[in-house]
């Protein structure tokens, strides 16, 4: 039996006193003062004791707070006054992820979260312990999947992998890294959500000198010197729409930095190893994250590309396993591989995690870009057809074909959508791809495939059209990153419905699993190779020798 | 070149799939595995089912659209009564459409389900993917005398899938089956 590191405890007797001191503090005020329940030195005695009880709290807690690795399971006993046992068959276990923040850093801390397939959160989370012990019990989990192949995989489903391997500390070799120039080229390509959300924010309390930038600009460009909100109405229209376009500007150029420097902390040092049968990444400038993910438990395999790196030939990686609860915490359900690189490189170690060449994608039938055009060009269609109507019907509305402008770039977005969408059958893995704003080319080999399901709406049917989803314990698909091509040919999909129903059994039957491994080192071999390094995109002859078609 | 691979690919595919069905089955049926009208149904009580649920819905509109007449805006009288002769028709429309759609099968290696009036969605649920099965019998289905039977997988999309308007024999009698059958392919599976 472990127990967490001392320091650790430390840190929680430290919350706790702030933490309870506090409510202790705030109880006895309103105890003494609105309610008046108590005399008035009661606050002397209540923040105290309430310090005291959190600091007894945490201190129990540490005490309560073990874990052992042993036996193949990992066993984590807690709880003060709800006790609670949990055993862990380390086979079951999908990630390890080592979380450092900067205090951890400090004290040479690290908190470990275990992630099985199951249950809607986090199953183990050791907060926190040495970093080498951290390290080592990443390790471990590692090792014991080496040392036990007949361990079962997740599902239930039984190790397919009878190759036996030597238990001594696997070599681990670097399959990826961030460069600082492939780092600043992923900040400025990348775009967050968070971003424009914290200026907006963040404008109230920097309001002066938003307002002071905002004016040096607008006059700079030759409008008013001063701009202030209840300036506005004195303005003229010129004015107003300068000062309205700057700030818009500004504001997007604040967002676009802060975006950057977003990206900046969290793929700052990025490296991606390949250790024994694991894939492990570090990451991170403030928050340092490491994590573990065990080839035989990846799901699918995405290739992401958004607008901006489809120009420069960029795409990253990420590679999914059924370990994360949906939306825990600042975790995505999906790991990254590669944040940035180019098209090649990304496809190359893509097809060296799935072990099959990224095809050329089947194109949809036309009649699915004639229905894609369609369904935007309703929008705009409706809406003169609505403006038009309020003009005869109603009062008379100045440009009501105004809408009708928009046509053609719902028909470009129609066509841009379906030349996007595809999918492909190969030998041991469905590709669907969709998206125009971010393409996302998703891998599914065959035996990670839970159930088929063929949709067609009433819409599809009078085409002739249907879509298929192959869904997977992957849980990136709950946030909508279903493996689904969509629109194909009514006959094509039963064929494709078909198909993934062979291929899963068929897969299952002649045990896939272990290939990947193979696929891996020809590929590192290969780079490692003084003149084939250059070749990085094609693994094929490596891959041809080492299975059977 | 790629795309002429995966095309030899692809119709490799076709006649393997074509092949191994059988004769009988033409490639319009993929992938039931006989004609979808030889297929089991529902048990046709379950109509009923759904056509009282569509009623109780039609009923909670004429509510609302009371409420509405009572303490917002005064709407007519007739309006209320088409709404919810309207709501009404075409939930029972739906349901009958419905169970003359729904149709599934135990198929060699997995589950078939055809299902779905405005939507038309097929399922195909291997066995090896049966993490459980359940039969269930909630208070409506009781008082008609059905059941239904759910199962379970590990995926995140179609993790449970339920069969419903099954006579309760016939409920236990497929919960059984697909218990044996989701065990028989776990011993194929560890070859």
């Amino acid at each position: 039996m472990n127990r967490l590191h001392p320091i650790s405890a430390v840190g929680s007797v430290v919350t706790n006193v702030v933490r309870f001191g506090s409510i202790g503090f705030f109880a006895g005020m309103m105890l003494t003062g609105p309610l008046d329940v108590l005399p008035l030195g009661a606050v002397f005695v209540l923040a105290p004791v309430g310090a005291l009880v959190g600091a007894a709290y945490a201190v129990a807690r540490y005490y309560r707070f073990t874990y052992a690795l042993a036996g193949g399971t990992l066993s984590v006993d807690s709880g003060v006054f709800d006790r609670q046992e949990r055993e862990i068959p380390l086979g079951r276990i999908q990630n390890v992820d080592i979380e450092r923040g900067p205090v951890q850093r400090l004290f040479g801390l690290a908190v470990v979260k275990f992630e099985t397939a199951g249950g809607s959160a986090t199953e183990a989370v050791l907060n926190a312990v040495d970093v080498d012990e951290a390290r080592a019990l990443q390790s471990a989990v590692a090792q014991y999947r080496r040392e036990d192949d007949e361990t079962e995989g997740d599902e239930g489903e039984p190790a397919h992998d009878t190759v036996t391997r030597e238990a001594a500390e696997p070599e681990q070799r670097r399959l990826y890294e961030l460069s600082t120039r492939d780092l600043l080229t992923l900040a400025l390509v990348s775009f967050r959500p968070a971003a424009p959300a914290v200026v907006l924010f963040g404008v109230p309390f920097a309001q002066e000198y938003a307002l002071r930038l905002l004016s040096a600009t607008v006059e700079a460009l030759g409008g008013p010197s001063t701009v202030s909100l209840s300036g506005l109405p004195t303005y003229s229209t010129g004015e107003a729409l300068l000062t309205v376009g700057v700030a818009a500007a500004l504001f997007a150029l604040a967002a676009w930095l802060l975006s950057a420097a977003f990206t900046i902390t969290e793929y700052h040092g990025f490296h991606l190893d390949y250790v024994g049968d694991d894939l492990r990444y570090e990451r991170g400038l403030i928050q340092q994250y490491s994590g573990s993910i065990p080839l035989e438990k990846v799901q699918t395999v995405t290739v992401r590309e958004n607008l901006l790196m489809r120009q420069v030939g960029y795409a990253a990686l990420a590679v999914e396993t059924a370990g994360y609860a949906p939306g825990s915490g600042s975790q995505d359900a999906s790991n990254t591989a590669i944040p940035l690189d180019d098209r090649e490189t990304v496809l190359a170690v893509a097809e060296a995690l799935t072990d099959a060449d990224v095809p050329a994608m089947e194109r949809l039938p036309d009649r699915s870009r004639r229905r894609y055009v369609v369904r935007y060009s309703l929008l705009p269609l409706v809406a003169t057809g609505l403006l038009l109507s309020v003009d005869t019907l109603v009062q008379t509305v100045p440009y009501w074909y105004a809408p009708l402008a928009l046509v053609p770039v719902t028909v470009l977005a129609g066509h841009l959508s379906w030349k996007h969408r595809g999918f492909a059958l190969l030998e041991h893995l469905f590709a669907t791809r969709s998206g125009v704003l971010v393409r996302s080319t998703r891998l599914v080999p065959y035996y990670r495939v839970q159930t088929v399901i063929d949709t067609r709406t009433i819409f599809q049917r009078r085409r002739s059209l249907a879509s298929v989803t192959a869904d997977t314990a992957s849980t990136a698909s709950l946030l909508g990153g279903d493996a689904t091509a969509y629109d194909l040919d009514d006959q094509r999909a039963r064929t494709v419905h078909e198909t993934l129903r062979e291929r899963l059994m068929a897969d299952l039957r002649a045990g896939e699993r272990g290939d990947r491994r193979q696929g891996l080192t020809a590929l590192l071999d290969e780079a490692d190779a003084p003149d084939e390094g250059a070749d990085a995109g094609a693994p094929e002859p490596t891959e041809s020798s080492t299975r059977e078609p | 070149m790629i795309d002429r691979v995966v095309k030899k690919l692809l119709c490799a595919d076709l006649t393997c799939v074509v092949g191994r069905a059988g004769s009988s089955v033409t490639p319009t049926l993929f992938p039931a595995r006989t004609a979808p009208h030889r297929m089991e149904r529902l048990n046709s009580r379950v109509q009923l089912l759904w056509i009282g649920r569509a009623v109780v819905v039609a009923a909670v509109l004429a509510g609302v659209a009371v409420a509405i007449d009572r303490f917002a805006i005064p709407v007519d009288p007739p309006l209320i009564a088409a709404v919810v002769v309207v709501a009404a028709v075409l939930g029972t429309v739906h349901a009958v459409l419905r169970f003359r759609r729904w149709r599934f099968e135990i198929q060699d290696d997995a589950l078939f389900l055809v299902r779905g009036v405005v939507t038309q969605v097929d399922t195909s649920v291997p066995y090896v993917r049966l993490q459980h099965t359940d039969t269930q019998r909630g208070p409506v289905e009781r008082l008609v005398g059905l059941s239904s039977v759910v199962v379970y997988t590990a995926g995140t999309r179609g993790a449970d899938i339920r069969i419903p308007g099954l006579r309760p024999e016939r409920a236990t009698e497929l919960r059984e089956q697909l218990r044996e059958l989701a065990a028989e392919s776990e011993a194929t599976d560890a070859v």
